[in-house]
């Protein structure tokens, strides 16, 4: 017996053989090396696909959900009028109106033809009599209205990075201030949250919330972020802590022993100084990056302190 | 041989670019057929053609989506010529592969955009670390999927309805391949599998 291809031994472990084929394949795995190497070798990566993919198909089924779904969805196709009925209804309506205009469009008699000529030739002696008597000296409305526009100063603009309410695509303002030719025109960039979903947080401290703002100093906008990230990764930290908190004062605040509270406090009162000075020390010398090393330093110890915190008190809440 | 390979990278094709409208398949049945009515079929089957669904998909709101247009098509083919029991879940499984394939293209136009966004917005990705135990047993599940994803089909669809408990006949009937194909498409899976799962996670395969 030749050896075995992949697909035969496949099957074979498989338990997809037929028995006869079975015992031929088991009597020539006992005879021979390589093929009983190649199926111990295809065990193993079997096993490894079942170990790290069965978790994966281990979700929980909605049964009752989709039950209710389904019948509902069949509820309504058996009770609903259904839609095919009513549409060649309506096209053909409309083809019927669509024939009949055209249809009388295209039967013209010799007398409709000079009426309707006679009708164009008013027409045309209307308009024409209409451009002679409008007065040429007469302002043009719409470029008095653009004449206004161009000496109203332009007020100081109010930029809100963080409104989740905006629904449109990405806005781009563009200001123009005429009076003063050397400012290039201020760009703004808002980009709005999707579905209905805030990725920015508003109350976190992090800088990405803030409208990116490029434009001169003399510019009226002046929507530069108060504190620009020090480190390439602060945005990361603030992140992170900012969720952190939010866990701890969603799930611990109350089961939290009034000790632990304390020395949590006491604690994040120090980290925070910390990071007071630290950020201090690394915005004055951007170049130094001792104090930037600092700063994370001090970013992370208020991280792991919040994830101290935050697991302790899920594991008391857990324990009521 | 020639015809073998080419009639699996057909089903492979297929797999990979289905029809934006997916035609329901027509049933196979038998003389003897002796159809399940539709309680019976969704009680027996509607775990698998969610689970399939999920596991292509990854998102339960769309697996439960895909779930029931599966049965709606079902409810409406019993009408008309339901499959026989024998055929009954690979024909099931068939429209719910082919439903997700279509529903994951359409995502991917719609959805890109905003999880790009979201990244740039946050930062970098899973900034907000769960504080939960199961992350790292999650974290690995991912993993697994996220390998099996890389598998070229039908080789990973051959292997995720082996998973699921089916047999070869059934896979080929959901498939539409040949029976004796079967075995090397799954030993090709599962080669495929160890060696990307074995690079990703620097485990050996």
């Amino acid at each position: 017996m030749t050896c075995l291809d992949e697909g035969t031994l496949q099957a074979y472990l498989d338990g997809e053989l037929s028995p006869e084929t079975l015992n031929g394949i088991a009597a020539h795995l006992a005879a021979c090396a390589p093929c009983t190497e190649a199926a111990r070798a295809a065990q193993e990566e079997l096993a490894l696909f079942s170990t790290a993919y069965t978790p994966a198909l281990c979700v929980s089924v909605p049964t009752a959900k989709l039950r209710a779904r389904l019948d509902e969805a069949i509820a309504e196709l058996n009770t609903a009028p259904r839609p095919f009925a009513t549409q060649p209804a309506i096209s053909s309506r409309l083809r019927s109106f669509y024939e009949s205009i055209v249809a009388s469009l295209t039967t013209f008699t010799p007398r409709q033809a000079t009426a309707f000529a006679s009708f164009l030739v008013a027409v045309a002696f209307a308009v024409v009599a209409f451009v002679l008597t409008g007065s040429p000296d007469k302002p043009n409305a719409s470029q008095d209205e653009i004449a206004k526009v161009t000496q109203v100063p332009i007020p100081a603009a109010t930029i809100n990075g963080t409104r989740g309410d905006e629904q449109t695509g990405r806005d781009q303002v563009e200001i123009q201030t005429p009076g003063d030719p050397s400012d290039a025109p201020v760009r703004i960039n808002r980009r709005p949250s999707t579905s209905g979903v805030n990725f920015i947080n508003a109350s976190s401290p992090a800088p990405s919330g803030v409208a990116r703002v490029n434009g001169g100093s003399a510019n009226p906008v002046t929507a530069t972020p108060k504190s620009e990230p020090v480190l390439e990764d602060e945005k990361t930290y603030l992140s992170s802590i900012a969720s952190l908190s939010t866990a701890i004062e969603a799930r611990g605040a109350e089961a939290m022993t009034p000790t632990l509270r304390a020395e949590y406090e006491r604690n994040l009162a120090v980290v925070n100084q910390a990071i007071v000075s630290s950020r201090v020390a690394a915005r004055q010398n951007p170049q130094d990056t001792d104090a930037k090393d600092f700063l994370r330093a001090a970013y992370q110890n208020k991280v792991e302190l919040l994830s101290a915190i935050a697991d302790q008190s899920q594991l008391a809440s857990s324990r009521d | 041989m020639r015809v073998r390979a080419s009639k699996i990278s057909e089903t492979a094709e297929a797999l990979r670019n289905p029809e934006e409208e997916v035609a329901t398949p027509a049933p196979q049945t038998s003389a003897d057929a002796n159809a399940l009515g539709f309680d019976e079929a969704f009680m027996l089957h509607h775990r698998a053609v969610y689970n399939t669904s999920y596991a292509l998909l990854r998102d339960a709101g769309l697996a439960e989506d895909v779930t029931q247009e599966v049965f709606l098509r079902f409810y409406h083919q019993l009408n008309a010529e339901p499959p026989a029991d024998e055929f009954l879940r690979p024909w099931l499984l068939r429209v719910a592969i082919n439903l997700s394939h279509n529903t994951m293209r359409s995502r991917t136009r719609s959805v890109a955009r905003e999880e790009e966004f979201a990244k740039q917005s946050i930062g970098t990705d899973g900034l907000t670390a769960p504080l939960d135990a199961d992350y790292e047993r999650r974290t690995e599940i991912e993993e697994a999927r996220r390998v099996l994803e890389k598998i070229e089909e039908p080789m990973r669809s051959c292997l995720l309805l082996k998973q699921q408990g089916l047999s070869y006949r059934e896979i080929a009937s959901t498939l539409s391949i040949n029976e004796t194909y079967v075995g090397s498409l799954v030993a090709r899976g599962r080669k495929e599998f160890a060696r990307v799962y074995g690079k990703i996670g620097g485990r050996k395969g």
